[in-house]
This record gives structure tokens, C-alpha cells and sequence, in this order.
């Protein structure tokens, strides 16, 4: 059904690849992260919530159509449709039928509550090919509202400190979940660094309530923070920029978080543990939810993962791809 | 156990000192003291020793959690540490009930009796603890077994906090820290009393440390109140010999006498009550050695024996604060420096040439001020002791760094009040004239430090406000009405034939302190050959940015100056 190729993983009985880190003529994407979606190739298809995101992204000249969740199409020998994953907004499963049975590339996906994002829906499938980002059993997610009340309490005692808290997530769908989860909570506005505003402003016109948002960038200098909460790309931290923001604390929402050791070294404040990827148990509940009798999985942590499921008497794999999961996930 | 892991966390969860402090001050001030004195015993770093082998706690999680070592193996090479890999693991095995029990009673019901029981009955308590414990009381306790808790804080930070919390000096609570003693309540409410122990005999004075100067060179006055002394790249310490005993506190206010016995036993030979502030250097000789020589010393904490014959130290003394019991600090300069030249006279309390007295340079500023300042490389040999120092080191590409201290001579007659600097630039050349390579530094000592700027229309600063602004001094400030210190910087700048190097504080690396050196434009004076590198970083030193200390100990053809200022720490 599926091959590796330089190129990316090819569906050749249905003429498309998914996820292509090189441009090619036909593309599936499930979601709009940068190691998922690449611009350059001739046509891309994807979920319809993932439109205008890839727009933002690819520009107003590429071809991009899409199919509303659960709608099959043919393509070739290949029924595809496309499921939602529960990562970010638009983020979908592939679903392949063919004469090889029925295959379900997963994407990234999650299995927690995101106001953001449609829920992930199991498929039954006989072949699954999971995402491993978090595949070791240290990786455990608290419910996200623990972590949403963390973040606010640590916001709170800044506020009290007179120090801003700056708060480093990726660019598309975390910004917007803590936005979203912290609007559940409290209505004070927030700031976000101008890299952020195109996103969030996407997700705003898909109909997410979220925290109202100020650009952080273009406030007039001398503006102060303190007391602010400023949601900013890993890639500002340590720029110039930083230094407006005065007195701050900063922290970073991630599943990396989750090891002390990697937060120390990174020596951020806090580390808040809130991923878009599936938790350890929450991959193998998704996996026996499948029905899979054949898993394939992929980035981070896949051999683990694979001999794991080996072990509990699945037939496994791993397979190359080139995304990158959380750790640049854009 | 829940507050100490709150306070664990607090700790964790900052990089701020200042956090650090108050989240310590705030437990001490609220924890029973059976309790806050195991803390005390975990902060500063002591283990608990031969509880529980890391293997026993590897087999117990993987026996709770059913996993097989495989994985566990998957998951320490991305945790990078027992305990929290077990504890992360340990997530799905779920608490049961909870339970508060105080962290004394942790320590010395359930923790300290596992050493008396074997393996079984170890894994059989361990386990059902587990049960009643959250994510970051397991791990804490894990911690705790394997004798491997590290908080992240110094002892010198502990000290502050307790000081804080007991409103007592820091030095007090760094000394009565210091030696054995065991964790229990009435230690620890003798840690924090306010009847004096005989640890308080130990105790130094506040370090009074160089920062760069600000505003402009004319406020200096009159260069000959200036003079010109060297300082070492060493460790910043006080001597203090009092009672039987003697002291050597680091700049840290850390006691680290026992890193450096033959300071220690010199010392005994000095009179009782008496207080020097100088720097331990690594020395051979009679010429430094590298600080990376020094760096064994204080690195390693066993075979100290060993390393006083392999990297033998001194001390090389910049000032006597405390003389025969009396504190002289307030005294001129002159007095304070006449008398170290009797105390530490070679034929007698010398101490073994362990214990040294700093050679000042004999020329007063305004030699080494503006032109005459780049012949400071050029001079021959035998001129005086420092220069042959800086000849040798510049010699042989040795690493040791010699840098000139500038220091205010003191300017105000104390008897009447008057300011009067000649009767100073006598003495200054008196002294200089008695002894090669002799001269006379400021009272820029302790509270007084104010009231010795030097130029002439320092206001006069009642001695009753002298603690306040000691503390604004500490803090590198200067009451509002007092001129602030000259700068020798700019006036160094502008001869074109040097370049102004910012660096971090030699001894605590930290930025926060830098230091001011002075060397010869790399522009213009050639780089030493074979070191590109250093030559380039030089460059780059110049142009502002930080220079690595690898650079910083090869570039002994420059003749580094330290530029200190007759205030703040
Ligand atoms: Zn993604
Ligand atoms: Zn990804």
C-alpha cells in the first residue's frame, strides 16, 4: 500500500504521497505543522478545517482542495478520506482502502480534551501507522485543566512579582489551545509576539473563542509588561525583544517538559506539561482502539514503541518519515 | 513531607537567587523545627548514607509497574537520572489515600530503619509509601533513599535564608553550619538563637569586592591620592584568627578552611583577634601559579593532603580589618598598613612565606595616569617585587594573571576633620621609600567605606547612618548627596595605546561583578605569538564582548590592571 521514498511515504496505487518533505505532484497532508506540510508541490489535499492555515502558509497560488471529515474519494485503486487526529485545527488520520485492506496513517495526533480542535476519532484499520513522539511510558499527561490552573497561578504570583510572564509555545496549536483553555478561565487579555498573530487569527476566523490577544511587537516602546502574559515562539527567546518585556519569568508548554532534567537545561522558570501528542497510555489505548493486527510507528520514540507492541504480540514496525514531532514542531 | 516538597519545588521551579532566598526564609519561618532542621541538613547538601542501592529501587518500579528492564533502560537514557525515571514511571501506579506525615517523622520513623531491615521488608515499606505519595513526593523520597537529593541551592544561600528567617547575620548561621551536627530540634533552634555561640567568634568581616567605576575621571581629584597595588586571580578571603581557632572565609562568606590546612596552621601564628583580608593563591616559588591550579583545590573535596604538595597555596595579604582583638577598619590606611608590616613580618609571623603581604606599587597614580601609563610594560627588572612577578609571568607565557588594584588613598585627617592630602602622599611615600614595592591603600574598608572617597568635598556622612549605606554600598550604591567614585576608565581609555577589557569577576566568573582591566591595544602592541585565538578573542574583548576564560589566562604579555573602586562590594 505505502512505500518509503526519498521523497516521502508514496501511495503508489493511488499516485499521491503523504506528508512529502519534497515537492511532488499530489500531496495529502494531515495538518499544517512545518514538518507535515511542505510548500512545493503541485496540488495538496487536506481536511477542510486545514485550509486556512495551509493558505497562510503556501500562499494564495497553491492548489489546495479538501474534504470535509469522514467523506471517501477515489484515487486510483484507493479509497482515501481523511478522520480527525485531535492535534491542532484541521489535523486529520489518512485513511487508505485497497486491495491490501484498509490503512490509517495517523499524523500527530492526541487523545486529550482541545477546545480547538475537532476530537480524534478511532478507525478501525488493519494496518496502523502511529505517531511515537511520546512513545516511552514517562511520557503522561495531567488533565489539562491541572496544567491550565498551573499556568494562571503562575501568571497570578507575576502579576503579584510585577514581573511578566512569558510563556514559549509553538506557533500553531498550542498558542491557540492555551488561548482557547485560558479564555475558560479568565478573561484577561493576553500578548502574543507578532510571529503568532497570523495563526491565531486563523483559528479566530474558524470560530475558536479564544483570550483576546495584543500584539506583543508593536506597542509603542516603554510599553510595559509586568504583570502581562506574553505567548512567544522558542525562536524569540534570547532576541533583543526579550528585553522590552522587562522583569519576566518565563516558562515553556510542552511535553518535553515532563523530564525536569531537559527543562533545567533549557533553564526555563516553569515547564508546563501540555503536548498535542498522545501520552503513552494514550497510544496504546488508540492503537488497541484500531484493531490493528500490524502497527508501524514513527518519530521519536518508534523502536521503543515498536518492540513494545512486539512484545504484547502485535505484529510491528517502524517507519521513516520526516516528521519531527514536538521538539520543532514548529 | 508536603511542605517540604512544596519547598523543593518552589526552589526547582526558579532561577532566581533572590527566589531561592525567600522561599527557603518562608519554610524556615513556618516549619516545626524538627523539621526545618532536616531541611537544613538536606539543602546544604548532606546524604542520608547507606539507605537504599539504586538497583533496589530500579527492581521495586518495575516490579510495581510490570515493565521489563528493556524499557526502563529506554526511558533512564532520556531522563538521565534514577529516581525521576522511576517516579515518572511509577505515574500509573495510582495514589491511594493520602497522608501528611511531618518530614522529620519520614526521616526518622520510616526511612533511617530500612538500613536495618533486608531487601523484602526494604521493597514491602518503599512500596506501600508509594501508594500514599503524589508525583513529586515520590520522586523526593526516592531521592531521599538514595541518598542523591540535590535542591539547587548552596549552602551560602541556606545560610541567608535561615539568617533571614532568625534575623541574624549570615555569618553566624555560616559558622555555627560549619563541622558536625546532627538534625534535631534543639540543634536547630540553637542554629537560630540569638545568644551568641563560640561559632560566632568566627566571623569575618563583610567583603568589600571591586565593581567598575562610573562617571568621569575629573571627579578623582588629585591622582596622587591614588595608588597602584597588584592583585592576584586567586581566591578572595578573609583570615580570621580569634580565640584557638582560625578561620578562612571565602568571599561567598563560605568557610573553606579545611580546603586549605597549611593557611590554616601558618595562621596560628598570628595574634590572637586578628582579621586579614587578602587572596589564596596557588603559589611556587615565590611566583603564582594558574588559577587552574588553584581550581584543584577547591574542586576536589578528598586528598587535600595530597594537593598541598602538588599545588601548594598562600595567602596573599591586601589588609589588616581587625588587629589584637580591635577592629581597626576606621583606622587610615597608613596606620592599618604599618602595622600589617609588623605582623607579618618575614622573620616572624610570616608564617612559613605562607602567609604574604601584598607589594604595592611604589609610584603614585598620576606616573601611571594618562601618558605614563604605557610604560608600565617596558620597565626592567628589579624595580620592584610586583613588576618582577609580572616579568616572569610575562616571561614564560606562564597563565598567572597580575593586576595592578588602584585604590583611593585616604584623604580626611580624622582628628580634626580636615581634608588634608599631603600629610597622606608623605606617608604614602614614606612607606613606599621603607620598603620596595611598598605603599599605602585606603580605608576602604567595611562601613567606612563611604566616608574614604577621596576627593575632597565628600559629604560628611554621620556615623550613625554608617550601616545603612554600608548596605547600599554592599549593594553597589551610593547615598544620594555623596559623589560617586572617580573613573579611572575613561582617563585609561583615552590613551590611545590601550584597550579597556570588561570581565567577569575573576572569582565568582559572574557578570554581575565585572572588573575593568587595562592592557595594551592589541592594535597596536602584537598579539603573543602563537595564539591567534587569544589574540582574536582579545579583539573581540575589546569590542565588548565576553572574553573566555581560556583566552583570559594567555594573555599575560598585557599588562592587566584591575581598576577597583574605593567603594561597594
Ligand atoms: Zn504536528
Ligand atoms: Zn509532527
Amino acid at each position: 500500500m505505502l512505500s518509503e521514498t526519498p521523497a516521502g511515504v508514496y501511495c503508489s496505487a493511488g499516485g499521491f504521497y503523504i506528508d512529502p518533505w519534497l515537492p511532488v505532484e499530489h500531496a495529502l497532508i494531515t495538518h499544517a505543522h512545518g514538518d507535515h506540510a511542505r510548500p512545493g508541490s503541485a496540488a495538496y489535499l487536506c481536511a477542510d478545517a486545514s485550509v486556512a492555515l495551509l493558505r497562510r502558509r503556501f500562499g494564495a497560488d497553491a492548489l489546495i482542495e479538501s474534504l470535509p471529515y469522514g467523506r471517501r474519494i477515489t484515487r486510483g485503486a484507493i479509497t482515501v478520506s481523511f478522520h480527525p487526529a485531535g492535534h491542532v485545527l484541521g489535523s486529520a488520520q489518512v485513511r487508505l482502502e485497497g486491495p491490501d485492506g484498509v490503512w490509517v496513517l495517523s499524523g500527530d495526533y492526541k487523545r486529550d480534551d482541545d477546545p480547538t480542535c475537532a476530537a480524534f476519532e478511532p478507525v478501525p484499520c488493519d494496518t496502523f501507522i502511529t505517531e511515537s513522539t511520546f512513545g516511552l511510558p514517562i511520557y503522561r499527561w495531567d488533565p489539562s485543566s491541572a496544567v491550565i490552573a498551573d499556568i494562571l497561578q503562575w501568571w497570578d504570583s507575576n502579576r503579584d512579582a510585577g514581573k511578566s510572564s512569558v510563556l514559549f509555545c509553538y506557533t500553531i496549536g498550542k498558542a491557540q489551545r492555551l488561548l482557547a483553555e485560558l479564555a475558560r478561565v479568565t478573561d484577561r487579555p493576553a500578548h502574543a509576539h507578532g510571529m503568532m498573530l497570523p495563526m491565531i487569527e486563523a483559528y479566530r476566523e474558524a470560530g475558536v473563542t479564544m483570550l483576546p490577544v495584543r500584539p506583543a511587537t508593536e506597542q509603542p516602546r516603554g510599553t510595559s509588561f509586568a504583570g502581562e502574559l506574553v505567548l512567544a515562539p522558542l525562536s524569540a527567546r534570547g532576541t533583543p525583544w526579550m528585553r522590552r518585556l522587562g522583569n519576566l519569568s518565563d516558562a515553556f508548554a510542552s511535553g518535553l517538559m515532563r523530564v525536569r532534567g531537559v527543562r533545567r537545561q533549557r533553564s526555563f522558570d516553569r515547564g508546563f506539561v501540555l503536548s498535542d501528542h498522545a501520552d503513552w497510555p494514550a497510544l496504546l489505548r488508540t492503537i488497541e482502539e484500531t484493531g490493528a493486527r500490524r502497527v508501524l510507528a514513527t518519530h521519536g520514540h518508534a523502536e521503543p514503541l515498536a518492540r513494545f507492541l512486539g512484545e504484547q504480540g502485535l505484529q510491528s514496525g517502524t517507519i521513516r518519515t520526516a516528521w519531527e514531532g514536538e521538539p520543532s514542531g514548529d | 513531607m508536603i511542605r517540604f516538597a512544596r519547598l523543593f519545588d518552589e526552589i526547582d521551579q526558579t532561577t532566581s537567587t533572590n527566589a531561592k532566598v525567600s522561599a527557603m526564609t518562608r519554610y524556615f519561618a513556618s516549619a516545626p523545627p524538627a523539621d526545618a532542621a532536616w531541611a537544613v541538613f538536606f539543602l546544604t547538601g548532606r546524604r542520608l548514607k547507606r539507605l537504599v542501592p539504586s538497583a533496589s529501587i530500579r527492581d521495586w518500579a518495575l516490579s510495581a509497574t510490570g515493565l521489563e528492564p528493556w524499557i526502563l533502560n529506554e526511558c533512564y537514557a532520556v531522563v538521565g537520572d534514577g529516581a525521576e525515571t522511576a517516579a515518572l514511571m511509577l505515574d500509573q501506579v495510582p495514589r491511594e489515600h493520602t497522608e501528611d506525615l511531618p518530614l522529620a517523622q519520614w526521616v526518622e520513623q520510616r526511612i533511617l530503619p530500612l538500613r536495618q531491615m533486608d531487601a523484602p521488608a526494604q521493597q514491602a515499606r518503599v512500596t506501600s509509601w508509594w501508594r500514599s505519595l503524589d508525583r513529586l513526593q515520590r520522586f523526593i523520597l526516592l531521592k531521599l533513599l538514595t541518598g542523591e537529593l540535590r535542591v539547587g541551592v548552596s549552602q551560602t544561600l541556606v545560610s541567608r535564608a535561615l539568617a533571614q528567617a532568625a534575623g541574624l547575620p549570615v555569618t553566624s548561621i555560616a559558622a555555627r553550619l560549619m563541622g558536625e551536627w546532627t538534625p534535631h530540634a534543639a540543634w536547630y533552634a540553637s542554629l537560630l538563637s540569638q545568644a551568641p555561640t563560640d561559632e560566632d567568634r568566627s566571623r569575618p568581616y563583610p567583603f568589600f569586592l571591586a565593581s567598575p567605576l562610573e562617571g568621569g575621571i575629573e571627579a578623582l581629584g588629585d591622582p596622587a591620592a591614588w595608588v597602584v597595588e597588584w592583585k592576584w586571580d586567586g581566591i578572595r578571603a578573609q583570615l580570621v584568627r580569634r580565640g584557638d581557632a582560625v578561620h578562612l572565609w571565602s568571599r561567598g562568606e563560605e568557610l573553606i578552611t579545611h580546603r586549605f590546612p597549611e593557611i590554616a596552621a601558618a595562621a596560628t601564628r598570628l595574634p590572637d583577634g586578628t582579621v586579614l583580608d587578602g587572596e589564596v593563591l596557588a603559589f611556587r616559588e615565590d611566583r603564582p601559579l594558574p588559577f587552574a591550579s588553584l581550581q584543584q583545590r577547591i574542586g576536589r573535596q578528598k586528598q587535600v593532603a595530597q594537593l598541598v604538595r602538588t599545588v601548594p597555596v598562600v595567602f596573599m595579604t591586601y589588609d589588616l580589618l581587625e588587629d589584637h582583638g580591635e577592629d581597626i577598619r576606621a583606622k587610615p590606611l597608613a596606620e592599618r598598613r604599618a602595622l600589617m608590616e609588623i605582623r607579618l613580618k618575614p622573620d616572624t609571623t610570616y608564617g612559613g612565606s605562607r602567609l604574604r603581604l601584598v607589594e604595592v606599587e611604589d609610584r603614585p597614580l598620576h606616573n601611571r595616569c594618562g601618558p605614563h601609563l604605557r610604560t608600565t610594560g617596558q620597565r626592567t627588572a628589579g624595580q620592584s617585587a610586583d613588576r618582577l612577578h609580572l616579568r616572569r609571568v610575562a616571561r614564560r607565557g606562564a597563565r598567572a594573571l597580575c593586576q595592578g588594584v588602584f585604590r583611593a588613598v585616604e584623604r580626611r585627617n580624622r582628628r580634626n576633620g580636615q581634608v588634608d592630602p599631603a600629610p597622606h602622599a608623605r606617608a604614602l611615600r614614606s612607606c613606599a621609600s621603607r620598603r620596595a614595592g611598598t605603599g599605602i591603600r585606603t580605608g576602604v574598608r567595611g562601613h567606612r567605606a563611604l566616608l574614604t572617597t577621596p576627593v575632597g568635598d565628600c559629604c560628611p556622612v554621620p556615623a550613625n547612618a554608617a550601616v545603612a549605606e554600608g548596605q547600599e554600598a554592599r549593594r553597589g550604591r551610593y547615598p544620594g548627596n555623596c559623589p560617586r567614585p572617580p573613573d579611572i576608565e575613561s582617563a585609561i581609555a583615552r590613551s590611545s595605546d590601550l584597550a579597556i577589557f570588561r570581565l567577569p569577576d575573576p572569582i565568582s566568573r559572574s557578570p554581575d561583578h565585572p572588573i575593568l582591566m587595562v592592557s595594551p591595544n592589541p592594535g597596536i602592541r602584537k598579539a603573543p605569538s602563537g595564539s591567534d585565538a587569544a589574540a582574536q578573542a582579545r579583539r573581540s574583548a575589546v569590542t565588548g564582548s565576553a572574553m573566555p576564560s581560556s583566552v583570559r589566562q594567555n594573555v599575560p604579555k598585557c599588562i592587566p590592571m584591575l581598576v577597583r573602586a574605593p567603594t561597594s562590594r
